[in-house]
């Protein structure tokens, strides 16, 4: 029973808590979004307060008045310098790779601090339960990594963050929440699959090692991009600058990852071909995909993966139904 | 959280601070503890002591509560509390580790300087507990802003501002907050620190008590200040004699006085004594403070004076309400018997031969005068029959044994005398006007009772040495150089100087001010102050107040908040601001991130009637913004100028 209000009351609190910080890309912390509490030593300072002034009266003492007086000032301002203390900082994030779904997606924070100011002792919380803490923030931003785990494809955005601090006096705790606009891509979960329709169509994807031509054509000194598999080791171990192998690429044959060839939900689907791609990736392939609604032509290389895994990780999402 | 290292060295350096003020009503052995304490911390922090563990906790506080028990013999009173939450911060100490342990010593920290305000509220005392709040409240900011290179100068200023900023509102709060009457009764000190004159005199005890420059107590009078010789101090009143030993008996109250004038009015700051007695004048009449005034003229605390009070005696010269008793009669001619057989024989042959008390009275202080008394504060031990060796063979002592031996000579006689203790003189401070009284200024004196003339105050000490009751003891012991001997240092000793004794005087002025405004401020120094302030006592004059202070102390915060959130923009670009407002109102809007060649194109490709004058602006502030060397500098006013212009266009 009590739980469940719980539960209710902190849904209701965190839906506020949303309605006041909408995601931005860039969020500063203002006077809306800070929150602020003493802290459980603020208690005890308030209680030394009381006794102090039981003191001062049953004492008759007016120095003992004036030091409570002075303590109790102190206490209210202490609102005010942790505030400050958080005011003005700017949190930005930014996912570091895309991922495939099922592994965690990982952001990078940035945390800036107002101008001429310093933020002390911020600790910052994921919603999993996870923090980490900075000493101080000034002239220089200070970024950080934090990671949160996915389950679908589509675009990930991160769970809220609560950025929070004690300093200057540990009598108070000043929280914010933010939720950062940044989205990581989340590819399909690559699942082995059988195929179903061989060879049917424009093309299909033929076993390893029947196309790769062997023979060379010559070499060429590395570039940066060139596979591993392409490099010529021996000249490395030779002494000699890195060589690039040159294999004819017009001699290799196209291979497709058709959507037909697959079977299953989309999502059975799209995870075999996922694992299709990186396959062919991997062996430097030439090769192409067809989705019912796009077509990738036929290329290699990692922007060609990365195209392709994007395609199949946004396959059938709506942009705004990517937002989860 | 662990603690940063300048954490730990400030709590070190806040040890002694806490301690030594309040050393005289605690153990000395707990110097002991501290020092242990801190030992034991330090070699944790090397990594050469463990932290106490469970059970060496337990065994610490057991061992180290019961001695505090065992030496201080009962938990009762405020010096027991005291010493508990001194051990207790030492205790605490040895175990420090989190950010959590630190916030209870700090806690216990404020809590043990507000126990150094009940014991003083002297003026150092106050310096020294504003320093120490100012350190404590560094040690909360550095244990919570973490390990940063220049820690301590940063968490002293941060301590420093905030306490600085608190000062408005803590004043007001001061001024305004009602002064309550205790909820409980609270004891205050069960034992130690008693100073001043006694209940009981020997030879010799207040010759200690002048070697201390300690203040006594201080007075300030509403009058013409009477003369030094005129100021008799009067604390205790000793009439019984017990072996070579003068001892006050209990006091017995006295009836109020009917209409009496009183012509002396003097306020009197009192330092603790650890006693009851209230130094008074003449001859008591009323007194500010709760007290009970002896038919000996003299006057009682209900408790102990265990710290600073403050009190206006009234008192009169007027001495015609003397009496006494058949039965206080022979009270008043008790002697210890069997002692002193030379002066009790000599009493009786010189009463015998004079015809009146008086003339025998005369007669014993011409014996003073004429024989060689030496006044001393060095004066030789004396054996059982004191008087006697005194009066015949050593002949020097400091005023108990002039005040002792005349006293036994009275009784010897058959005539009702007694001792009476107290100070003596003063020292005009000029700047205060107060008479700051010391220690070295105790003094016994003697008073006789004459048939018709009531109690005769005779001060056997101004026949020997006339210097000491007209200006001090320092000019009567000039000769010896006995005055503080053992004080070499004492800026009393360089009152020739004038710079610094300008300087002392000033200084005792001050502290004195301090005392008597900190001490005297009750409730009705308050509700006076209060009503003559605010012309009344509304209490919404006083709420209003409070929020003008809390209003002073909170704009100027609030203001820098504002300040330093607001966005920064400079004049050119608030120009623009205002440039493409009036552009939005007139169907132009910029979009989000549109260059401004192309709102300007937009705008010129609509061709609207200021067109030419928009394009314009728009040129001028690119110049301005984007001109790579800039040929020609273009103000702010410039593109006000040439806004006003597009408005007029778009107006037209």
């Amino acid at each position: 029973m009590f739980s469940s209000w719980q539960t209710r009351w902190q849904t209701r609190w965190q839906r506020f808590f949303a309605s006041r910080s909408p995601r931005q890309a860039r969020v500063t912390l203002t006077q809306k979004r800070i929150y602020i509490l003493p802290t459980r030593g603020g208690f005890a300072f308030l209680l030394l307060l009381l006794v102090l002034l039981v003191a001062g009266i049953n004492y008759q003492n007016n120095l003992i008045y004036g030091l409570t007086f002075w303590l109790a000032t102190v206490f209210t301002l202490a609102t005010w310098h942790t505030y400050q203390n958080m005011a003005g900082l700017q949190l930005s994030a930014r996912a570091t790779a895309p991922v495939f779904a099922g592994s965690p997606a990982q952001f990078e924070l940035t945390l800036q601090a107002g101008v001429n100011k310093r933020s002390l002792q911020l600790a910052v919380h994921t919603a999993l339960g996870d923090s980490q803490s900075v000493a101080q923030v000034g002239d220089t931003p200070v970024r950080m990594l934090w990671a949160e785990p996915t389950t679908r494809r589509g675009w990930y955005k991160p769970e809220r963050l609560t950025l929070s601090s004690n300093a200057p006096f540990g009598l108070f705790r000043c929280w914010a929440y933010a939720w950062l606009d940044a989205r990581a891509l989340v590819y399909p979960r690559p699942v082995d699959a059988v195929i179903i329709i061989d060879g049917a169509g424009q093309g299909d994807t033929r076993p390893l090692g029947s196309t790769v031509t062997q023979e060379l054509d010559g070499f060429r000194p590395y570039r940066a991009g060139d596979h591993r598999k392409h490099i010529h080791w021996a000249t490395l171990a030779k002494g000699q600058p890195l060589q690039t192998r040159e294999q004819a690429l017009q001699h290799e044959n196209e291979s497709w990852v058709l959507w037909e060839h697959y079977s299953g939900t989309i999502e059975q689907r799209l995870s075999a071909m996922c694992q299709r791609v990186l396959i062919l990736s991997e062996q430097d392939k030439v090769f192409g995909l067809v989705l019912p609604d796009r077509q990738i032509t036929p290329s290699r290389g990692y922007e060609h993966r990365a195209q392709c895994l994007q395609a199949l990780a946004l396959y059938g999402l709506a942009e705004e139904r990517s937002q989860c | 959280m662990l603690i940063p290292r300048a954490v730990l060295l400030m709590i070190f350096g806040l040890m002694p601070v806490l301690l030594v003020p309040l050393i005289e009503v605690v153990p000395n052995w707990l110097i002991g503890v501290y020092l242990l304490a801190g030992a034991w911390r330090y070699g944790a922090y090397l990594g050469k002591a463990n932290y106490p563990k469970g059970g060496v906790k337990v065994v610490l506080v057991v061992v180290s509560i019961g001695a505090l028990g065992w030496d201080m013999g009962s938990w009762k009173g405020l010096e027991p509390m005291v010493a508990l939450l001194l051990l207790a911060f030492a205790l605490k100490v040895t175990e420090l580790v989190t950010v959590r342990d630190t916030l209870i010593l700090i806690l216990v920290a404020y809590f043990i300087v507000a126990a150094q305000f009940l014991f003083s509220q002297s003026l150092s005392a106050t310096f020294l507990g504003i320093a120490e709040i100012w350190w404590i409240t560094a040690v909360l900011v550095a244990v919570n802003c973490g390990t940063q290179p220049g820690l301590l100068r940063r968490a002293l200023r941060q301590s420093g501002t905030v306490l600085a900023q608190a000062i408005p509102l803590m004043l007001a709060l001061f001024f305004i907050f009602p002064r309550l009457d205790p909820f409980w009764a609270v004891p205050l000190q069960s034992s130690g620190g008693v100073t001043g004159v006694s209940d009981r005199m020997n030879p010799g005890d207040i010759a200690n008590l002048s070697r201390s420059a300690a203040l006594a107590f201080r007075a300030e009078f509403a009058g013409p200040i009477p003369p030094n010789r005129e100021l008799y101090w009067r604390a205790l009143v000793l009439d019984r004699q017990v072996g070579e030993t003068w001892r006050a008996s209990m006091p017995e109250p006295r009836r109020s006085l009917p209409d009496v004038s009183p012509e002396i009015d003097v306020s009197i700051t009192l330092e603790p004594t650890g006693q009851r007695w209230l130094p008074v004048l003449e001859t008591p009449a009323t007194l500010s403070m709760p007290a009970l005034i002896a038919k000996s003229n003299t006057a009682f605390a209900g408790a102990d004076i265990k710290s600073d009070t403050r009190y206006r005696l009234l008192a009169t010269r007027d001495d015609r309400f003397d009496t006494i008793h058949p039965l206080e009669r022979s009270r008043l001619l008790q002697l210890s018997p069997g002692r002193n057989p030379q002066t009790r024989a000599l009493a009786q042959q010189w009463r015998g031969q004079l015809p009146s008390d008086r003339d025998y009275m005369d007669a014993v202080f011409r014996y003073f005068r004429v024989q060689p008394f030496y006044y001393t504060l060095n004066p030789p031990t004396l054996g059982a029959n004191g008087v006697d060796e005194f009066l015949f063979t050593t002949q020097r002592g400091f005023c108990e044994h002039y005040a002792g031996a005349f006293t036994e000579l009275m009784r010897a006689a058959g005539i009702p005398a007694r001792v009476v203790t107290g100070y003596q003189g003063g020292e005009l401070n000029p700047v205060s006007g107060a008479v700051v009284v010391r220690q070295y200024d105790a003094h016994a004196w003697s008073e006789v009772w004459l048939e018709g003339q009531g109690w005769v105050r005779v001060d056997p000490t101004a026949a020997v040495a006339p210097d000491r009751i007209e200006y001090g003891l320092e000019q009567a012991l000039a000769e010896e150089g006995s005055f503080l001997e053992n004080t070499p240092l004492s800026a009393l000793h360089f009152k020739n100087i004038a710079l610094i004794n300008a300087l002392r005087l000033r200084l005792d002025a001050l502290s004195y001010e301090w005392q008597s405004w900190v001490l005297g401020f009750d409730r009705n120094t308050q509700s006076t102050l209060l009503t003559r302030l605010f012309q009344g006592n509304e209490p919404w004059k006083y709420a209003v107040t409070l929020a003008l202070a809390w209003a002073l102390v909170m704009l100027p915060l609030a203001f820098r908040l504002w300040w330093s959130e607001r966005p920064k923009v400079s004049p050119h670009d608030r120009v623009l601001g205002d440039f493409l407002s009036l552009m939005s109102r007139h169907g132009f809007v910029r979009e989000p991130g549109e260059s401004l060649a192309h709102f300007q194109g937009r705008i010129a490709s609509a061709n609207p009637r200021g067109a030419k004058e928009a394009s314009a602006f728009i040129n001028a502030y690119s110049a301005h913004q984007y001109q790579p060397n800039k040929a020609r500098y273009i103000a702010a006013s410039e593109l006000k100028r040439l806004l006003r212009e597009c408005k007029r266009r778009f107006k037209a």
